[in-house]
């Protein structure tokens, strides 16, 4: 009966929900930034003219050998490149605001891209993940929440058939499922290579790590490196967490405790290390397992919001959705197939 | 159902490519790498297991027209000061120097293997002490294109950085890139004040502004 049970839930309640519109939104805002942050060097780091850092005629090479693909690569117009570049930053900025929905979220998944492969040495595994975990999201139902419908979906939505509408929820469910996958991957993987390195053994790596001058951040990681006890806990606590990454999220008790854990650490990473789109795709995938957690912090916000506006009734935004309860257990009770 | 079968194989196939080299990898590579590149390319081994440790970076000089050689200009320092005062988003320049670096020496894991297990032999085997540094297993084509690309890279990133160097403002006809590698004190001499930084350095051949472009 459990097996049935599970899979009634996969295929009629969707998980985590809210957690996946988080990631959505951030991962949109970590897109955003990437055009923000190099918009005044673009032509310098990205465009087809002279004065590029990488000649156009090299990047097309670079591209036909890996067989890959680049919307830049198909002209070398300054014109081309910059609507293709300001159509990305647009595209960003509407995925961060949940507008347009999915077909906006793939767009901006080709555009995305298409500049990572203009520039590939700026990569990182932030930005490998992001790429990867785009198109899982392209399954989810990730604009459910923090965003802006226009009610198209919902048209398009009801004129399709009965048996295709609903596939919607099983692979919303497939697609949660393939960025838990994805992120144990990730975390596993680099945790069991860490156990391999003399350095991670010795308890040293964070000493080594944060005194790199592109990863240090003057005046306080030398405090850091500079107490043994830190450095120790540090880089054992690293590994640890790494590896014991899919038991944290696979048992729901600890699974908000792994989740916040692993935002910490990538906060901290962002802030010493500057590598902040990396620590914050990590923790916009991070979000998926703290959906009921981040349902619980909305409703506090919200009632304090109620409170706040008894005593204030002049000013008032109504606003309240009628909401379903969140959830990111895959088992639950078993549930009555509504609308189906 | 068949979703969760698609998914369970396509996580098989990538999780393999992120395992350590072994026989089944070198024998399945060819199939792997043609259903993951380029779009589900992954790569997890994250600062491991070696990190990163020393201070490396390029600085630079430049010929000018007239024929006269302009002094060491540091290409990396700037950036990385950039790097270090920006918390929010820096920018990725710098990621140019660390990854042209980085490719210099690029190869693959199984040769990476065999030029490491030659030279625990020929440092065992002490007749052949003198000869121990000639290189026994040869460049392949792939490395020498990587190493190739990367001194092409470096040099044109370092003649961007270098536009103003040459007197009467006309750009540098030639440049030459020098690579440093600052090894810091290591753990053990982390509280002795005296421990000093040991620095190589490595030239880039001159390469003209022309064959850059």
């Amino acid at each position: 009966m459990r097996i049935k049970e599970a899979i009634d839930a996969a295929a009629s309640r969707p998980i985590a929900a809210l957690g996946v519109s988080g990631t959505r939104a951030l991962l949109g805002f970590v897109g955003l930034m990437y055009y923000v942050s190099h918009y005044s060097d673009r032509n310098y780091l990205f465009g087809p003219g002279p004065d590029s850092v990488l000649p156009h005629h090299l990047f097309i090479e670079e591209i036909k050998e890996k067989g890959s693909f680049s919307l830049y690569a198909w002209s070398t117009s300054q014109v081309w490149f910059e609507a293709v570049f300001h159509l990305g930053l647009l595209a960003a900025l509407a995925v961060t605001f949940g507008v347009g929905g999915r077909m906006v979220l793939a767009a901006h998944g080709v555009l995305l891209w298409s500049l990572y492969e203009r520039q590939s040495a700026f990569l990182d595994g932030g930005d490998n993940l992001a790429q990867l975990v785009i198109p899982m999201l392209l399954l989810t139902d990730c604009y459910r929440h923090f965003s802006f419908s226009s009610g198209l979906a919902q048209r398009v939505t009801r004129r399709l058939p009965e048996g295709l509408r609903c596939l919607g929820v099983p692979l919303h469910n497939l697609g949660v499922a393939a960025i838990a996958v994805q992120m144990c991957l990730v975390y596993v993987v680099s945790g069991l290579y860490k156990v391999q390195g003399e350095v991670w053994q010795d308890g040293t790596a964070l000493f080594y790590i944060m005194r790199v001058p592109e990863f240090e951040l003057p005046g306080w990681s030398s405090l850091v490196y500079h107490n043994d006890v830190v450095v120790f806990l540090g880089t054992y606590s690293t590994t640890l967490f790494l590896v014991y990454f899919p038991m944290g999220i696979l048992v729901p008790r600890l699974r908000p405790w792994t989740a916040a854990a692993s935002i910490a650490f990538h906060v901290s990473i962002g802030v010493f290390m500057g590598l902040t789109a990396f620590a914050l795709t990590m923790i916009a995938c991070d979000l998926i397992f703290l959906s009921s957690a981040l349902a619980r912090a909305r409703e506090t916000v919200r009632s304090i919001g109620a409170r706040w506006a008894q005593k204030h009734p002049a000013d008032v935004a109504t606003g309240t959705e009628g909401e379903t309860p969140e959830s990111d257990r895959t088992i639950d009770a078993p549930v009555p197939q509504t609308a189906s | 159902m068949a979703g969760a079968a698609l998914l369970g194989a396509h996580f098989f196939l990538a999780a393999f490519s992120q395992a350590p080299l072994s026989p089944a990898k070198i024998r399945l590579h060819g199939l792997i790498s043609s259903y993951l590149e380029p779009y589900f390319t992954q790569n997890w081994s994250l600062f491991a297991p070696n990190p990163t440790k020393d201070d490396e970076g390029i600085i630079a000089r430049a010929k000018c027209s007239d024929g006269s050689v302009t002094d060491f200009y540091d290409v990396t320092g700037p950036l990385i000061k950039e790097t270090q005062e920006d918390r929010f988003f820096p920018s990725r320049t710098v990621r140019l120097v660390s990854n042209g670096i980085n490719q210099l020496n690029d190869s693959d894991d199984l040769l990476l293997r065999l030029r490491q297990k030659e030279e625990e032999k020929n440092s065992e085997d002490s007749t052949t002490k003198d000869e121990k540094h000639k290189r026994v297993i040869p460049l392949t084509p792939y490395e020498k294109s990587q190493h190739e690309d990367a001194e092409r890279s470096l040099s044109r990133f370092s003649l961007t950085q270098m536009h103003d160097v040459c007197p009467g403002g006309t750009g540098p006809t030639a440049v030459q890139a020098r690579m440093y590698i600052k090894t810091l004190p290591p753990w053990s001499q982390r509280k002795n004040p005296e421990a000093k930084s040991k620095v190589d350095l490595y030239d880039l051949p001159w390469k003209k502004a022309v064959d850059l472009q």
